[in-house]
């Protein structure tokens, strides 16, 4: 029971080390996992800690990099896409579609000017990420599920635009943007950091950001506070839908060809990029930057593993283990936080 | 009921030691009665009760031993007999004897409705089932309106629908002259309707700054698409300032205040926008008698600058320290109305 008294004497216990990182715990694990990383490939293979192997690192995270940015919306809301794989594949596949192809690619598509073939590519993702919004905020649908249909909905449009061939071209813009360089650097990369730079921006600056941290850190509070949560959840949703379509677009120049089942993969890296950057799967707390050490861990992982000989079998299960530990950081840290509530 | 099944479990389990927290809160006196009676059986059985409540009546029907805690410390413990009554026990909650708020509890108040002022707010027919049915009232402008009835009589619910969070199936809602439809709360908030929820869960968001619970009610007058941190700040120092939030500063995190004080910014955050009709669901539950007398004087201050308060409570003590006029509600429906005439703690219950 509350008593005056105890009004007037602020609760402050005083800093110290241990209490810090209890409370930091969620963004120092990741960090310091990355320096491990880098630190032990680095000692074990020389050529890991290059210029140019950065590079690569960078530009084999920038596809799931672009995913994760949707991704982390999505999360901060304590939502989830399941479809975010299943979307790339399909915008990345209606944007082949729509582009002419060479002759012994053997699909009934729809050539067009490039310019409308990526507007109608980004209008296919938009449009796949409103029928997920609805879903969930009008029907009622929990995410979980619903962008589980909305991932076969997905295939299957890749499924019957591709029927089992694969697609090369995609319009000059895109091709740019996913396989070329300025001044050395792969614009990949450098459309990533954007994306990525102007997603900070708007979590940390704008109306929306903050509405979006309130809903995920309580939804109730945020509704009987005149927020209109469903819009807020509606948008994440599209807006990951969006960046997934984005990151297919970029993957197929990327890659250099377009079919089924091609981005399968990166649904689970994307996921596993926000949780290890320490974004909460509770919702509310993390952002960007959690997402950005996330995606360097991972990438890191995944390019250091083909520097060191190892069974690239093994390397599937290593990856597992990682995101365990990572998982188990996530609700660690979030129950550190609950008992101290509780004991405050 | 499931209160009631829950204590049952409870109390049959075998324990030999029951806590029980808060367990009448939620009960009608009926029941309370009904309560008390198996937990006499239990005692004589020989297994030791440990009963936490701020019902101080409560306590004194079913305790053989009283203690009183402040500020988490134990404060007095004694045995319940001649001399240990109602206000002793305030006197140690508060450190300081109050005989006005013992005879606000029992004694008659007068009630003083404002006629002549304009209506805010007008419900016709509103009716949810299986919540409540067929409620017509008017709230007017400078008047503190409370709604009393027991525990699942529909008066959240209510409280709920005139906020845009519950839809009526049928009946009307007018507002300033014309008839609102409440799609969302957002709706609700649009059309100049504040709430504050039973629940400070509900309503406080624990990990964020003080400044972030209290702008988040008008963020979109502070800022249509960029955040300005500092305005959020200073408007949010203005309203926990004049409510008294202890500490001062804006900065914490909401979930380092205590309780009283959480349920100060849940006010503050209606503040800077002021509604024509502020709704507060069960506004002093849980708190001490220090920080109701601060909600009390808060209350009547917004009215007195002409908003219409309705407070929805089960506690007859709530809305009989805050309201001008009182409806009672029984099982969905309104039951009676006291204005203009002397009312008292048995003469509510006895309408509920």
């Amino acid at each position: 029971m509350d008593s005056p008294d105890a009004d007037a004497a602020p609760r402050r216990s005083g800093f110290s080390l241990g209490r810090i990182l209890r409370d930091q715990l969620r963004n120092i694990a990741p960090f310091a996992t990355l320096l491990i990383l880098v630190g032990f490939f680095s000692f074990a293979a020389p050529a890991f800690a290059t210029l140019g192997n950065l590079v690569n690192i960078l530009q084999q995270a920038s596809v799931t990099g672009i995913i994760a940015v949707g991704l982390t919306f999505v999360i901060l809301t304590a939502e989830i896409d399941l479809s975010v794989g299943a979307i790339a594949n399909a915008t990345a596949i209606v944007l082949t579609f729509f582009t002419l192809q060479p002759d012994y690619v053997n699909i009934a598509n729809i050539p067009l000017p490039g310019w409308l073939a990526i507007i109608l590519a980004l209008a296919a993702c938009f449009g796949l990420g409103l029928v997920t919004a609805f879903g969930v905020t009008r029907i009622g649908i929990p995410s979980f599920i619903m962008t589980l249909a909305m991932m076969q909905i997905g295939a299957g449009i890749s499924a019957v635009l591709v029927r089992g061939q694969i697609a090369y071209s995609v319009p000059s813009l895109v091709l740019t943007l996913g396989s070329k360089s300025l001044f050395g650097v792969p614009w990949i990369i450098i459309f990533t950091a954007l994306l990525l730079a102007v997603a900070h921006f708007v979590l940390s600056y704008t109306r929306f950001g903050r509405y979006v941290y309130m809903v995920g850190g309580n939804r109730e509070a945020a509704e009987y506070s005149g927020v209109n949560v469903r819009l807020i959840i509606g948008s994440v949703m599209t807006i990951s839908a969006v960046c997934s379509g984005m990151a297919g677009m970029l993957g197929v120049a990327y890659f250099g060809s377009a079919q089924q089942n091609e981005f399968d993969t990166f649904l689970l890296d994307a996921i596993a990029a926000v949780v290890v950057g320490g974004t909460s799967l509770f919702g509310g707390r993390g952002g960007i930057g959690n997402t950005i050490v996330g995606l360097f861990v991972l990438g890191v992982l995944n390019n250091g593993l083909d520097y060191v000989k190892i069974d690239s079998f093994l390397k599937i299960l290593i990856r597992g283990i990682i995101l365990l530990v990572a998982l188990v950081i996530n609700i660690y840290a979030e129950r550190l936080r609950a008992t101290r509530e509780v004991g405050s | 009921m499931q209160q009631l099944v829950e204590l049952a479990r409870v109390l049959f389990s075998g324990a030999r030691i029951v806590i029980l927290d808060e367990p009448t809160s939620a009960l009608s006196p009926p029941e309370i009665a009904r309560l008390f009676e198996v937990l006499r059986r239990v005692r004589t059985s020989g297994r030791s009760l440990v009963f936490i409540s701020h019902f101080l009546d409560d306590i004194l029907a079913i305790s053989d031993e009283v203690s009183v805690f402040r500020n988490g410390s134990h404060v007095a413990t004694a045995e319940v007999g001649p001399g240990i009554d109602k206000s002793w026990i305030i006197e140690r909650m508060i450190g300081a004897g109050r005989e006005e708020l013992e005879e606000s509890y029992l004694g008659d108040i007068a009630l003083k409705s404002h006629p002549d002022a304009p209506i805010v707010l007008e419900a016709r027919g509103l009716t949810l089932a299986p919540f409540y049915r067929d409620l017509s009232f008017v709230a007017r402008a400078g008047e503190v309106l409370g709604v009393y009835g027991f525990m699942g009589c529909g008066q959240i619910e209510l409280a709920r629908t005139l906020f845009g969070k519950l839809k009526p199936e049928s009946g009307a809602l007018e507002m300033s002259g014309g008839v609102v439809r409440l799609a969302n709360t957002t709706a609700g908030k649009r059309a100049g309707v504040g709430y504050v929820a039973e629940s400070r869960r509900a309503m406080l968001f624990r990990e964020e700054p003080i400044y972030r619970n209290v702008s988040i009610a008008f963020l979109e007058h502070v800022s249509r698409w960029l955040l300005k941190p500092s305005a959020e700040r200073a408007q949010a120092s203005t309203q926990t300032q004049r409510l008294g939030v202890r500490p001062p500063g804006v900065e914490a995190r909401l979930g380092a205040l205590s309780g009283g004080n959480q349920q100060k910014v849940a006010l503050a955050k209606w503040l800077t926008r002021a509604p024509k009709v502020l709704v507060l669901a069960e506004p002093t539950r849980g708190m001490d008698v220090g920080a109701k007398e601060d909600v009390v004087r808060i209350v009547k201050s917004l009215a007195a600058e002409g908003m219409a308060v309705i407070v929805l409570s089960t506690e007859p003590e709530t809305v009989l320290s805050l309201a001008d006029r009182v409806l009672v509600m029984r099982k969905g429906e309104l039951a009676g109305e006291f204005a203009d005439c002397a009312i008292s703690k048995d003469r509510l219950l006895a309408a509920a």
